[in-house]
């Protein structure tokens, strides 16, 4: 085939790991770039940790409440996993904005390898629940005497379970992102999964203490098991079922996720994919 | 001979509409082809197909020598699209654009800046461009998309609807740039709803309605499809006009009507005076009359509108 009208043999081809960064930088720069997605994103873990710190407070003189503990240690974990979960709806956001605005099919015009546009949403969306998470350990430190009692690889554990957790959840979100195509409607679903989730959970209040349709989801609320294992590493706990069953939790939501975004993503642009406006046969097009 | 794009019976469902009805296509190597069609033609489904970013339903297309089902990433790697809604990033800046695509395409941080610099200079951007690309008037992000779509030097281009909501000045300026993109030997692709556009950059044409190809060939082709020449005709009144239109229809002569005016295809100066003469014996005052060469217009307005127009306007 002789059709090379710009004979530029050998082109140049990138890798996967190649792309993300280039991606995962655009992604960044966005962030960093406009004021309000900044700023926001540095009070929003402020706030939370203020507000809920101090709403809670009472908890520690309920009748339930492990003794001998300061309740911002008991707190702070919850307040985490709380953030992260609710941050993670920005990948919902992100990448429904990118569909909408043509992004994605100028990124899927191009030689790059499939889901690298996603996986670079992940990573950048981790990396913003990441620098949240030490905003509130730093904050939770010189404001509210917040200290880990479960040593040095406590803390590591605990910092690093909360971001692949953060991971993880990014993934469910970028499901509705793709499905929804909607930054709009892809934030307030996300937010109504969230919201709910976070309290049915045993991040506020202990699990026996809720009614028993609640302690029914709270059982198999993956938020609970992040709580129940951060609380246990920061406390200093014995860590036997909870660790695991985080670890189970983490990777079962890292599957479920990649699965139903990548089943969605197949159907980008197919005209087949469901939900799409069906019209009686015949309707001539419309001309305007 | 190659032909750079190609594609035979490619049909595209969406639901139950019927996007693409069957369409063969041809395009040779280095020239420039204009699909021509109304809002809802189905120029966009099969710009879609070709750049890969949909499958057919059914059919088969190339693109370069690449099929786009299944090498689409060959095809991707010989392609460059501007999409019919101007894909830049609007937080970047338009280096920043042109580069984020360079370095996606494998060019090093280098090539991709140089690349950057040029192509920001060829159309006029350099001033602009290191202000964020939301901050750009409609025209300037347009020359930003097609400008990032060319960083990778592709052998064949996609432009689908380039100009349309651009004002008159920002339009030519981009006619200009399309221009030049022929100099560089591209292939190029574009879809416009604009007559003039089509007969002004492209070496060929193709006529696409209900997702058919109506009509295909250079504009000369299609003009002579109408007889070679127009004879139209423009009356005072609303009556006068459905008066002519009637008499002209008894006698079999095919005919337009916008604005009331009536156009008859003709072959030559010699079809005037019958027209004259049969309007002036039915007593029907003419306001003007003009024997002019056909545009794409009328060519269009032949081929897409239903096959007897002038039944509907009984
Ligand atoms: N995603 C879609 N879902 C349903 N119908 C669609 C979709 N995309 C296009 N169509 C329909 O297919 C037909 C062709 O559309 P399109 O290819 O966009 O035409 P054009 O680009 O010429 O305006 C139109 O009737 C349009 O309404
Ligand atoms: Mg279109």
């Amino acid at each position: 085939m002789s059709s090379s009208v710009n004979p530029t043999s050998n082109k140049p081809t990138t890798n996967f790991f190649v792309e993300v960064m280039i991606l995962v930088g655009r992604n960044l720069r966005k962030i960093l770039r406009v004021p309000q997605l900044a700023f926001f994103s540095l009070v929003q873990p402020v706030l939370f940790l203020t507000l809920f710190s101090q709403v809670f407070r009472g908890l520690a003189s309920s009748p339930g409440f492990p003794r001998g503990i300061n309740y911002i240690d008991y707190l702070l974990p919850s307040i985490v996993i709380s953030t992260v979960a609710q941050n993670a709806v920005q990948s919902a956001v992100g990448i429904a904005t990118d569909l909408n605005t043509g992004m994605i099919d100028r990124f899927r015009s191009l030689p790059i390898t499939r889901g690298s546009v996603l996986f670079a949403r992940s990573i950048s969306d981790f990396l913003r629940s990441g620098f949240q998470v030490l905003v509130m350990l730093a904050l939770g430190y010189a404001v509210f005497g917040f200290r880990f009692h479960g040593g040095f690889l406590g803390a590591i554990g605990m910092v690093g379970l909360s971001m692949a957790f953060a991971w993880a959840l990014t993934w469910i979100f970028l499901a509705f992102g793709v499905q929804t195509k909607n930054p709009e409607t892809a934030q307030v679903a996300g937010f109504m999964v969230i919201f709910p989730l976070m309290f049915a959970s045993s991040s506020y209040v202990p699990v026996e203490t809720l009614p028993g349709w609640l302690q029914a989801i709270a059982q198999v609320n993956p938020l609970s098991y992040l709580v129940d294992a951060t609380r246990a590493l920061v406390l200093g706990w014995d860590l036997s079922p909870d660790l695991a069953q985080a670890a189970i939790a983490i990777a079962a939501v890292a599957a479920a996720g990649m699965f139903l975004t990548f089943r969605a993503w197949r159907y980008i642009g197919r005209p087949k994919s469901a939900g799409r406006a069906k019209r009686p046969r015949g309707v001539p097009a419309s001309a305007d | 001979m190659s032909h750079a794009i190609t594609a035979t019976a490619v049909t595209q469902d969406f639901g139950n509409v019927h996007a693409l009805r069957g369409v063969d296509l041809e395009i040779a190597a280095g020239t420039v082809y204009a699909l021509l069609g109304h809002n809802g033609a189905g120029k966009t489904s099969l710009v879609n197909i070709l750049t890969t970013l949909a499958p057919p339903a059914s059919g088969h297309a190339a693109v370069a020598g690449f099929d786009v089902v299944r090498n689409p990433k060959q095809v991707r790697s010989k392609i460059g699209l501007t999409g019919q809604f101007a894909a830049v990033d609007a937080d970047l800046t338009g280096r920043e654009n042109i580069h984020m695509i360079g370095r996606l395409l494998g060019l090093s941080a280098r090539q991709s800046r140089d690349g950057a610099a040029e192509l920001l200079a060829r159309f006029s951007l350099t001033e602009a461009g290191d202000r964020r690309a939301g901050t750009y008037s409609g025209g300037m992000r347009r020359r930003l998309d097609l400008a990032a779509s060319l960083v990778g030097k592709p052998e064949v281009l996609f432009l689908d609807e380039p100009t349309t909501g651009l004002d008159p000045s920002a339009r030519l300026e981009l006619w200009e740039v399309i221009e030049h993109l022929v100099d560089g030997g591209a292939t190029v692709l574009l879809t416009t709803q604009y007559l003039e556009e089509a007969d002004r950059l492209a070496h060929r044409i193709g006529v696409m309605n209900e997702g058919l190809m109506v009509a295909e060939g250079t504009a000369a082709e299609l003009k002579s499809k109408v007889g070679g020449h127009v004879v139209q005709v423009g009356f005072a009144t609303d009556s006068e006009f459905s008066d002519a239109l009637r008499a002209l229809e008894r006698e079999g002569l095919a005919a337009d009507f916008p604005n009331r005016t009536i156009n008859v295809p003709a072959h030559g100066a010699s079809d005037v005076a019958p027209i004259v003469r049969l309007l002036d014996d039915a007593g029907i005052g003419i306001s003007g009359l003009e024997l002019r060469e056909p545009t794409l217009d009328d060519v269009y307005f032949a081929l897409t509108s239903a096959p007897s127009h002038l039944d509907q306007a009984r």
